[in-house]
C-alpha cells in the first residue's frame, strides 16, 4: 500500500485542506495524483498546480514514491 | 572619514570593489506597491547607483496598511513621485528615475534594456509574463516575488542561463489565474519579508554571487513560520519560444475561451457587453449585463471580478475590450449571445 501525505500551499490549502492522506495500491505519477484529486475537488481543474517531492518540483510524468507530497499554486499578490 | 557603506564593505562578499559594483549598477523596480515599498529602501540605502521606479497608480487609503513609503497626506498623489521624495532623503547619492506609467509590450524591452536587474513587484500575472519575456529577450535577470495572504514566494529568473518564469508556470488560459491582494487580503509583514528578500536577491545578483534563488522557489508562511526551498528546472523549449514569438507577454489570442476544450462554466462570470436594446435578452445566473457604452462611466474594477468571459453578438467588441484590458482574469469568446446561452444550458450551468 502506497501512502501519500499531501501538503497544500496557498489557495490549495483552502480547496483541499492543509494536509490530507491518500492511499493507493500502486505508485502514481504526478498526473494521476492531480486527476484523482480533481474528482473530489473540481476547482483544481482551473489552477496550475505544481507538485514537489523531497524539495524538487516534478514533471507530470514523474512517479511519486510513498511519503510527503507538496502542492503549490502560483501566487499573484504584490 | 567613515564610509557610509562601512558595514557592507566589511563583508567578505562585498569589500570596496563590491560596493563600487553596486554604485555602478542599475535596478528597475516594476510596481511601487507593497513589494516595491519593502524592497526600495534597502536598494537605496545599500547604494545601488541608479534605480528606476515604475507604477502608474496613485496612493489609495487601503495601500497604507502595507505600502510603507506613503503617508496619509499623500492619498491621491503619484506613487512614484511620493516614493522618490521619501527615498531621496534616505540616500541622496542614488539616481532615482520615475516611470509613472505601466509596463506594456511596446515599451518593455526598451526600458528593461537600460537596467542590470529587474524586480517584479507587481500584483498581476500578465505583468509577470511580460517582464519575463522582455527579460529573456534582453538577457536580463529578474527577481520574482508574490504573495497569497500570509504566504510568499520568491525566485530569481533568467540568471546565468537559469530557468525562467514560464519554465516554472507555463501560461494556460484554461486555468484561472488566482486572485490578487485586492480580492483576498494580505498580511502586511509578509509583503515586507518578500519585498526585502527580493532586494537581497537583487543585490546578490549584482555582486555576481552564486548563492541566489536561481532555479529555486523559496516559499514562506508567516502564519505557520514554515519555509521551503524547492528546486525547479529549466524548459529550454519554453525559453526558445519566447525568443521567436511575435508578441511579448500574454498574447491577445491567449484570452480566447475555446469551447472545444472542456471548461467549467461555473468558474467564470459571463459578461454581456451588448447594449440593453439588443436581442435576444439573456437571463442566466452566471450572466451579468454590462453594456460596453456604460463601462467607462462605471469605472469597472476588473481585478476584483474574478475570472470573467466577455461576449457580445459576434465577439468583435468582446475581443477588442479583452485585448485592450490585457488582464489575465479577463477572457473573451467569439460565441454570440444565443449560442452561448445554449452552451450554458447544455452543460447544466
Amino acid at each position: 500500500m502506497i501512502t501519500y501525505q499531501i501538503k497544500c500551499f496557498g489557495v490549495l490549502s483552502e480547496i483541499i485542506g492543509e494536509q490530507i492522506t491518500i492511499e493507493s495500491n500502486s505508485e502514481w505519477s504526478v498526473e494521476q495524483l492531480i486527476k484523482y484529486l480533481e474528482k473530489d475537488y473540481q476547482k483544481l481543474e482551473s489552477i496550475p498546480v505544481k507538485v514537489a517531492q523531497n524539495d524538487k518540483l516534478l514533471d507530470e510524468s514523474a512517479i511519486l514514491i510513498s511519503g510527503t507530497v507538496s502542492m503549490f499554486p502560483p501566487f499573484s499578490g504584490g | 572619514m567613515i564610509n557610509r557603506y562601512d558595514r557592507h564593505i566589511k563583508l567578505e562578499s562585498f569589500g570596496e570593489s563590491g560596493q563600487q559594483l553596486l554604485r555602478e549598477s542599475k535596478v528597475l523596480v516594476i510596481g511601487v506597491g507593497g513589494l516595491g515599498c519593502a524592497a526600495l529602501p534597502y536598494l537605496v540605502s545599500s547604494g545601488v547607483g541608479t534605480i528606476g521606479l515604475m507604477d502608474a497608480d496613485r496612493v489609495d487609503k487601503t495601500n497604507l496598511q502595507r505600502q510603507i513609503l506613503f503617508s496619509e497626506e499623500e492619498i491621491g498623489l503619484s506613487k512614484v513621485n511620493c516614493a522618490i521624495d521619501r527615498l531621496s532623503k534616505l540616500n541622496a547619492e542614488v539616481n532615482l528615475i520615475p516611470y509613472d506609467f505601466d509596463l506594456i509590450p511596446e515599451n518593455a524591452e526598451e526600458i528593461i534594456s537600460q537596467y542590470d536587474v529587474v524586480l517584479d513587484c507587481t500584483d498581476r500575472f500578465d505583468a509577470r509574463y511580460l517582464i519575463n519575456d522582455a527579460c529573456v529577450r534582453q538577457n536580463k535577470p529578474w527577481v520574482f516575488g508574490a504573495l497569497y495572504k500570509f504566504e510568499g514566494q520568491v525566485s530569481v529568473f533568467n540568471y546565468k542561463t537559469g530557468p525562467t518564469y514560464r519554465c516554472l508556470f507555463p501560461f494556460n488560459p484554461k486555468q484561472s489565474m488566482l486572485l490578487s491582494c485586492s480580492d483576498v487580503g494580505v498580511f502586511a509583514p509578509a509583503v515586507g519579508v518578500v519585498g526585502v528578500t527580493q532586494a537581497s536577491e537583487a543585490i546578490k545578483v549584482l555582486l555576481n554571487l552564486d548563492q541566489t534563488l536561481s532555479g529555486l522557489l523559496w516559499c514562506i508562511d508567516l502564519l505557520k513560520m514554515n519555509t521551503h526551498t524547492i528546486e525547479h528546472t529549466k524548459n529550454q523549449k519554453a525559453i526558445d519560444q519566447i525568443k521567436v514569438s511575435s508578441h511579448l507577454g500574454v498574447e491577445p489570442s491567449d484570452y480566447v475561451i475555446d469551447f472545444n476544450t472542456e471548461i467549467n462554466y461555473e468558474n467564470y462570470r459571463w459578461i454581456d457587453l451588448r447594449e440593453l436594446h439588443e436581442t435576444p435578452q439573456i437571463s442566466h445566473k452566471l450572466v451579468d449585463a454590462l453594456p460596453l457604452s456604460s463601462i467607462e462611466d462605471k469605472k469597472v474594477n476588473w481585478s476584483q471580478m474574478g475570472n470573467v468571459v466577455l461576449f457580445c453578438a459576434s465577439g468583435a467588441r468582446a475581443r477588442k475590450l479583452a485585448e485592450e484590458l490585457q488582464r489575465s482574469n479577463v477572457f473573451f469568446t467569439h460565441w454570440g449571445a444565443e449560442e452561448l446561452y445554449k452552451e450554458l444550458i447544455k452543460h447544466g450551468a
